[in-house]
């Protein structure tokens, strides 16, 4: 394919403003797909992706579209939707020329659709503003692209409404896609550098290299070399997506497809990477690359030890499809052998959790997540923290800091007073404020990781009866004065259990903390007291009083069989409980400490 | 874990249970299998009950002259004294009995007259189980019961002055609105007739029972959960003044008077039961029948009246020998586990004895492994943690052929 006729674009768009639903009739338009192949939403190929409505994973799709009676190559590039994957967006962006900024004309602009425009905008992309939903009744298209006018300078009149419901504006919109977003540039003369803009784990096939071709050509047989992964390979198949996998020959400058190299892990992949000659080794590394680097940490422990080993092959077979996902052995006192897990952030977090329990059948416990910390010893080192329970001890340490990030929030104008209430109380910073349009105002705050990791969007949602939408990137590490509390239950003390807070918080966290745990331990034969404590000094206690009956009075000929159906019903019920000494603490507490109780 | 073996109770089955279906009415707390009175079926019911235990003795189930024979239900006092004293000489001459034997008969209120006491005693019952649950009418008439507290107390009257064998009476607490209060008048109440065994049952709601249906209405229909441990007292505590034993959670009895029957159930050993909806066990197997009565009478003079059999294997064995062996003041013999499941019973159960045994909740002493005195409120919270420990349960879910007996 000439590379003056190929395009190729991403659609970037805050989550259900419709990017699948148009990337459905996109590919229905072009005759992609027949309409009898269609699956809801094509290009969402995990069921997890599916069942949630969000793209984890980038996937493409090549079509042919003829305009004037030339056929252009448009090659979509599907990014994932959540700000967890930042990294995997801004790849997958640089793989592009253009994109389509997709906006809810019932919803407007929203946090998520700023932070896309500007990811976009560094990249260099022609952007297409594209205001969907106008069938709908409720659709304000005038006043979103005037707020896409005001927040994100593009002038209105470049706005298309659409309805990738019922396809109307669709083609309108291929033709602009045609018209404005430029062919791929780069030199087809040169040597090969193709970028890696992500990848996948197959279980027949291996891993299977997304690129982008920017300059020269890839050609099945090359002998290929990953510049920074250093590792070797053959190029043994190249193809295209459209959107499943066809077989080429060739795939020349600018062009978009799949790499099979016989490569066994997702580890030797890395995205962002160069792929380039193994004979050439001249040729100079595509910017951008850096290695993904873990922000949200818990531990993942076996409820029974001896699940230990099982465990570690399921988070090998996860980290198969997930490079992202990190984990190394680690040991509690209160849980034993287990692993330290590392992830970009909270959703990609519960994704490898839910994906474990699907796919492994190992009964898990999971402690509640915390962020890395950066401690300062004594003698000027500096070290990362993925554990509370890593935390030296406290006559080395000279300073403690914790992960700050840039927080956009975008709500109705009237929610203000309480979003700023909560953000204060998480420690955030106030930064700036500005009306999108009438009624709505993006706020902006600094604020610390740890603030937002668990429960803060839920809190936000219900604060602002689900209006507000937010989007937050990573923004250093500053010094705080952050102590770690253990929580000790009767007397022993529960390493999974504790958590690094600010000094100030730490009496009604630890507070919070014991009243979760008490409503979530179950009550045993025994008293069981619970206490969080900073340093020496007990902050909070409540005891759990023990069990005065529960036994069933009748036992006769018939209710033998009856009674050991229930142990083996109870049996199961138990299999998320960990013992720590004698008490059984149910997984759900691990989780559900940073959560606070239910107000 | 290493396997462990079940070889089996001690002797072979000498105790039978027969189910006797008919009711005049049907309580609100009653999840047996049990159909209104039909006295015209008396005799299709007792024929029927003639050829199971027909089939049972030429099964290979090995019963040994009965030392027990309960008649349950339902509401086996409603058989006619002739009808009775057949059904007794038919399950005596098919199994034998051994000098000495138990015969327990149920029997309400209503049933208790003279004649009927005389009668029983001539066809050879020595036990009666008086089914008296309150003295309190309002709440017998709430339980859709057929009596009121008059009748309860001539009846105990009645049994007390003329009966001369042994004899038990139910009371049932945990009724809505119920205060300690209550449950000491009651106990008081029949203490006045010094009966040598007193049974106490906890109001369960049943699946399938009045009860179930008005409480998922979402009717209160219970004492709440968190009165239980009080009124428990309310109980325990002017029985054990008065000189009974707690011998089981809900059983007690003075001068060792016990129900010899039901610890035939609390050692886990084997027994057969007969009639719509009894069930058996007999190493290794359990087994009941269809509960429902013409399914019964058709099946047991067909291919036989079991609706469901399984083998249980020895973990699942292990851990129903704890579960009612605890509930027992006695508690289990070890020598008896070291003989029935060998001594690998103990790593059989991992670390959840050694925990237990460090935290009091268990006790081996005397060679019985028990509960200490105060656990026997708590025996199921105990047992959820012996199971969660245990490496396996329930057996291999094999379901035994169905087979003929």
């Amino acid at each position: 394919m000439k590379q003056e006729l190929i395009r190729n674009f991403s659609i970037i768009a805050h989550i259900d403003h419709g990017k699948s639903t148009l990337a459905d009739r996109l590919l229905e338009l072009t005759r992609t797909v027949e309409l009898r192949d269609k699956r809801a939403q094509l290009l969402d190929s995990m069921d997890l992706e599916r069942e949630r409505g969000i793209t984890i994973k980038a996937a493409a799709a090549s079509m042919e579209y003829e305009k004037d009676g030339q056929s252009y190559r448009l090659n979509l590039i599907d990014t994932p939707g959540h700000v967890d994957f930042n990294y995997e967006v801004e790849r997958s962006l640089q793989a592009c020329e253009g994109a389509l900024l997709l906006v809810d004309a019932t919803q407007g602009v929203e946090a998520q659709t700023v932070h896309n425009t500007v990811l976009a905008d560094n990249a260099g992309l022609t952007i297409i503003p594209v205001i969907n939903k106008i069938d709908v009744g409720s659709a304000r298209p005038e006043a979103v692209s005037e707020e896409i006018e005001n927040v994100l300078t593009i002038e209105r009149e470049r706005c298309i409404g659409v309805s990738a419901k019922t396809g109307e504006g669709v083609l309108a919109l291929l033709d602009r896609i045609v018209d404005e977003i430029p062919p791929p540039a780069g030199n087809p003369e040169g040597t090969l550098r193709a970028l890696i803009y992500d990848a996948e784990f197959n279980d027949y096939r291996g891993v299977i290299v997304h690129v982008r071709i920017v300059d020269g050509s890839l050609n099945a047989g090359d002998r290929i070399r990953m510049k920074a992964g250093g590792t070797r390979h053959e190029a043994l198949e190249l193809g295209l997506f459209r959107p499943q996998m066809v077989p080429c020959k060739t795939l020349g400058t600018g062009e978009v497809g799949y790499l099979i190299a016989n490569i066994k892990t997702l580890a030797d992949v890395r995205v962002g990477d160069t792929v380039m000659l193994d004979k050439d080794s001249t040729s100079v590394a595509l910017p951008g690359y850096r290695p993904a680097r873990s922000m949200v940490f818990c531990g993942i422990y076996p409820t029974a030890n001896k699940d230990f080993d099982i465990l570690r092959t399921a988070l090998e077979r996860l980290q198969l499809n997930d490079a992202a996902f990190t984990f190394a052995p680690e040991t509690s006192d209160a849980l034993g052998f287990g692993f330290r897990c590392g992830f970009l952030g909270l959703l990609h977090m519960e994704i490898v959790q839910e994906r474990l329990e699907r796919e492994s059948h190992v009964d898990i416990v999971q402690t509640a997540p915390n962020v890395t910390y950066e401690v300062v010893l004594k003698d000027g080192t500096i070290r990362r923290l993925d554990s509370p329970s890593q935390l030296p001890d406290v006559m080395q340490v000279e300073a403690l800091r914790e992960p700050m990030v840039k927080l956009d929030i975008v709500t109705p104008d009237e929610h203000i007073g309480s979003i700023m209430k909560l953000a204060i109380e998480r420690r955030g910073k106030f930064l700036h404020r500005e009306y999108l349009g009438p009624g709505r105002v993006i706020i902006g705050f600094r604020i610390p990781l740890s603030e937002i990791i668990f429960d803060f969007f839920d809190r936000l949602k219900s604060a602002t009866r689900g209006y507000a939408t937010m989007d937050y990137e990573f923004d250093g590490f500053d010094v705080d004065d952050l102590v770690k509390m253990r929580i000790l239950v009767n007397g022993e003390e529960v390493d999974a259990l504790s958590a690094i807070v600010h000094r100030d918080q730490a009496s009604p966290k630890g507070r919070s903390i014991i009243k979760v745990l008490r409503k979530e331990i179950p009550r045993h034969l025994f008293k069981v007291a619970l206490q969080a404590a900073i340093g020496g000094k007990i902050v909070a206690r409540e005891d759990i009083a023990p069990l005065r009956k529960d036994v069933t009075s009748k036992c006769y000929g018939g209710d033998i069989s009856r009674k050991r159906k229930l142990l083996e019903k109870q049996k199961a019920g138990k299999k998320r409980m960990k013992m720590v000494g004698s008490v059984e603490i149910p997984q759900k507490a691990f989780f559900a400490v940073l959560k606070g109780p239910d107000d | 874990m290493d396997r462990i073996v079940d070889f089996g109770p001690p002797g072979p089955p000498s105790s039978v249970y027969v189910h006797i279906p008919f009711c005049r009415d049907r309580c609100t707390y009653c999840a047996f299998a049990t159909l209104a009175d039909d006295p015209a079926r008396h005799r299709e019911l007792v024929e029927a009950l003639e050829l199971e235990a027909a089939r049972a003795s030429h099964a290979s189930l090995g019963i040994a002259p009965l030392q027990t024979l309960y008649l349950g239900g339902g509401t086996p006092a409603l058989l006619a004294p002739a009808l009775l004293a057949r059904l007794l000489g038919s399950l005596k001459d098919r199994f034998g009995l051994s000098p000495g034997a138990e015969i327990t008969l149920e029997a309400n209120p209503t049933d208790v007259d003279a004649a009927a006491l005389a009668s029983w005693h001539e066809v050879g019952i020595t036990r009666l189980s008086v089914g008296i649950q309150t003295f309190r009418d309002d709440v017998l008439a709430g339980f859709g019961r057929h009596h009121d507290g008059g009748v309860a107390r001539a009846a105990l009257q009645r049994v007390a002055q003329r009966w001369g064998g042994d004899w038990s009476a139910d009371l049932l607490v945990g009724w809505l609105g119920q205060q300690p209060e209550d449950v000491r008048d009651d106990i008081e109440a029949l203490l006045g007739f010094d009966p040598p065994h007193v049974a106490v049952y906890g109001l369960t709601i049943e699946p399938h029972t009045v009860l179930a249906r008005l409480r998922a209405a979402g009717h209160a229909v219970a004492a709440p959960e968190a009165s239980h441990p009080d009124l428990d007292r309310a109980w325990s505590e002017p029985l054990e003044r008065a000189g009974y034993q707690r011998y089981e959670v809900s059983n007690h009895c003075r001068d060792g008077r016990r129900s010899r029957h039901n610890q035939v159930y609390w050692a886990n050993a084997s027994y057969v039961g007969l009639g719509p909806g009894a069930s058996s066990s007999v190493h290794p197997h359990r087994w009941s029948n269809h509960r429902d009565l013409d399914r019964y009478l058709v099946a047991v003079s067909g291919v036989g009246p079991r609706v469901s059999c399984e083998i249980v294997s020895p973990e699942a064995r292990l851990l129903e020998s704890l579960a009612v062996g605890l509930r027992t003041a006695d508690g289990l013999p070890t020598v008896e586990l070291d003989r029935r499941f060998t001594p690998a019973w103990r790593d059989a159960l991992g670390g959840s004895l050694a925990e237990l045994f460090a935290a009091g909740a268990l006790l081996e002493a005397g060679g019985f492994l028990r509960l200490p005195a105060s656990g026997m409120p708590t025996v199921d919270r105990l047992m959820a943690s012996v199971a969660a420990a245990c490496g396996r349960l329930g057996g291999d879910g094999r379901d035994a052929t169905v087979g003929v007996i």
